[in-house]
């Protein structure tokens, strides 16, 4: 209920504004009629009062006026790190260099997920709602965290988005506000301790026995000093802390 | 002409296949072996990180963890050759944008300065099936075989990975219909069959199999089915994640809606071994959670 109604909003905020600016929309030979007025006034008074906060962490629409250039078709990518600070800057300016200002919201993305095809999870609401800067929808939801990293979606994205970059920005961002699965900072723990995030038990010592391989095999795992080298870059990097 | 015998590699392992599936270790190290191609330990590799879980939480950690084991083959003088496509994924992808950016050039120098190391971007990043398929070609594969599989039809599932993101890889087939892993397949005796969905995703990916189970299982028994109707013997991948999602996930699919799957999975180094003459424990099949019986029964090895 909640994620479609803040889709609605987006979809209506949308139209308004191109309408505004006397682009001609979908919508347009509906937005005479009274049927269709009657509709936005419901769906506003209905989103006015149960998304406040989201429409606060929305950005105003100046952004979109931004002419999209059609030269520049090469993939391009998040900039990293995402510090603190970032996260304070509207998340289409974080996410600049993705490319998502350039997106038509054609949804081949979401038509191509596999993970889609069986959550309500949606590619292209979740680009939408970055270009938009609905900050905390994005970033408290479960959507982000439901694509595979398959790359389905960036293969055949006509605006050869960078997708999955976004996506894990955005990741990087709710990790860094402690919005991070549960079970993802268990199997995270096990990289700090062990420089491996699956490492090896005694089942598995015993099967690389029967094959004539190393009980153990030549990683981290028969090297302490260079366990002590990855917990090093893993302090250094903020993971141990993140997870910690 | 090539001389397989000048090929050497590093050997990045990860950790699925070393602590999860050591069979296809085993599978990996007897081919190469057989085929005259030097595989080298690389001692105190770490977690690639694995780019769906690491890379999502910290980029940083993900780009100088990543770094940390380029630079360990790059002190040996050797290009890396690894089997999971989760690890090439990370490995090329670091790779590629070390090359492509000074941002991430001046993080990689920064992070392992402080460990003392140093990575400067002169060695190559490949994938076990692209070693077979660039460096040592169909044509000389076929020399190997002792054993075809000739009744064999095998369900091929590419993978994500290993194809995509498709400018940072090597493959000049696009992503859609690539037909370098059926023709490596089909070297062995096999048939590679058509099937519904065949390049889908197997579900584990992204942190979905640790994040989120449920949908995970659901798309990897959504393939199985798939398989299953389009009358294979056998699931054949080349990513131990993949190999771990299909045959550890099969149980867990059973168990959550009371299926009865067994559909044999095989990693593509076993399926060859099982052609160049190797015995199935030597490639480690019999360590599998699905028995692959069924299969070796077709193929009169058991
Ligand atoms: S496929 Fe690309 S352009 Fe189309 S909706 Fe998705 S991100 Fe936007
Ligand atoms: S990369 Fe993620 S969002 Fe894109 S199609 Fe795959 S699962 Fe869906």
């Amino acid at each position: 209920m909640k994620s479609s109604l803040a889709h609605a909003k987006i979809l209506v905020s949308e139209d308004d504004g191109n309408k505004a600016k006397g682009y001609r929309t979908s919508c347009d030979e509906e937005l005479g009629s009274k049927i269709f007025e009657e509709k936005l006034r419901k769906f506003k008074k209905e989103l006015n009062r149960n998304y406040e906060s989201l429409i606060r962490t929305q950005i105003p629409y100046e952004s979109l006026e931004e002419p999209i250039t059609m030269a520049d078709t090469k993939p391009l990518i998040a900039s990293y790190p995402i510090t603190l600070e970032q996260l304070n800057k509207k998340i289409p300016e974080v996410l600049k260099e993705t490319g998502i200002e350039k997106c038509i919201q054609c949804g081949t993305c979401t038509g191509s997920c596999p993970s889609g095809r069986r959550t309500a999870f949606r590619t292209r609401v979740v680009i939408r709602k970055a270009l938009l800067g609905l900050r905390e929808d994005l970033l408290k939801s479960n959507d982000i965290w439901l694509c595979t990293t398959c790359y389905t979606c960036y293969e055949r994205c006509p605006r050869k988005i960078s997708i999955i970059e976004a996506i894990i920005a955005l990741r990087n961002m709710a990790a860094a506000q402690g919005f991070m699965l549960p079970r993802h900072k268990e199997i995270s723990k096990y990289l700090v301790s062990y420089g491996h995030l699956v490492p090896i038990n005694e089942p598995n010592k015993k099967r690389r026995t029967e094959l004539g391989l190393s009980e153990v095999p030549p990683t981290v795992h028969s090297h302490p000093e260079a366990l002590e080298e990855v917990k090093k870059l893993l302090e250094v990097t903020g993971f141990t802390k993140l997870v910690g | 002409m090539k001389v397989l015998g000048e090929l050497r590699f590093a050997f990045f392992l990860g950790c699925i296949m070393p602590n999860r599936y050591p069979g296809l270790e085993a599978s990996v190290r007897r081919v190469f072996e057989k085929l005259g191609i030097e595989l080298v330990d690389m001692k105190g590799a770490s977690c690639c990180p694995a780019p769906g879980v690491v890379r999502s939480f910290k980029f940083d950690t993900w780009v100088a963890l990543g770094a940390r084991n380029l630079s360990i083959a790059e002190e040996m003088g050797l290009d890396i050759v690894t089997g999971c496509s989760g690890c090439y994924g990370t490995l090329r992808d670091i790779w590629y944008e070390h090359r492509e950016k000074k941002e991430i050039r001046d993080k990689v120098d920064y992070y392992l300065s402080q460990i003392g190391k140093s990575f400067k971007g002169k060695i190559k990043v490949k994938h076990v099936l692209e070693v077979l398929h660039f460096d040592v070609g169909v044509e000389k594969l076929k020399e190997f075989i002792k054993k075809p599989l000739s009744n064999i039809k095998a369900a091929v599932h590419y993978g994500c990975h290993i194809l995509k993101p498709s400018d940072k890889r090597p493959w000049k087939e696009g992503t859609e219909k690539p037909r370098f892993f059926d023709e490596l397949v089909e070297v062995t005796g096999a048939k590679s069959i058509d099937w519904k969905d065949k390049f889908m995703c197997c579900g584990a990916g992204g942190g979905v199999r640790s994040g989120a189970l449920d949908v995970a299982l659901h798309m990897t028994k959504e393939k199985i089915e798939n398989a299953y109707a389009s009358g294979a013997d056998c699931i054949v991948n080349a990513c131990s994640f993949c190999h771990l999602q299909f045959d550890t996930g099969q149980i867990e699919i059973n168990k959550s809606y009371g299926t009865s799957f067994n559909m044999p999975i095989i990693y593509y180094t076993q399926l060859l071994g099982l052609a160049m003459g190797l015995s199935p424990e030597e490639l480690g099949l019999h360590q599998n959670n699905v028995s692959v019986e069924p299969l070796l029964r077709k193929l009169g090895v058991n």
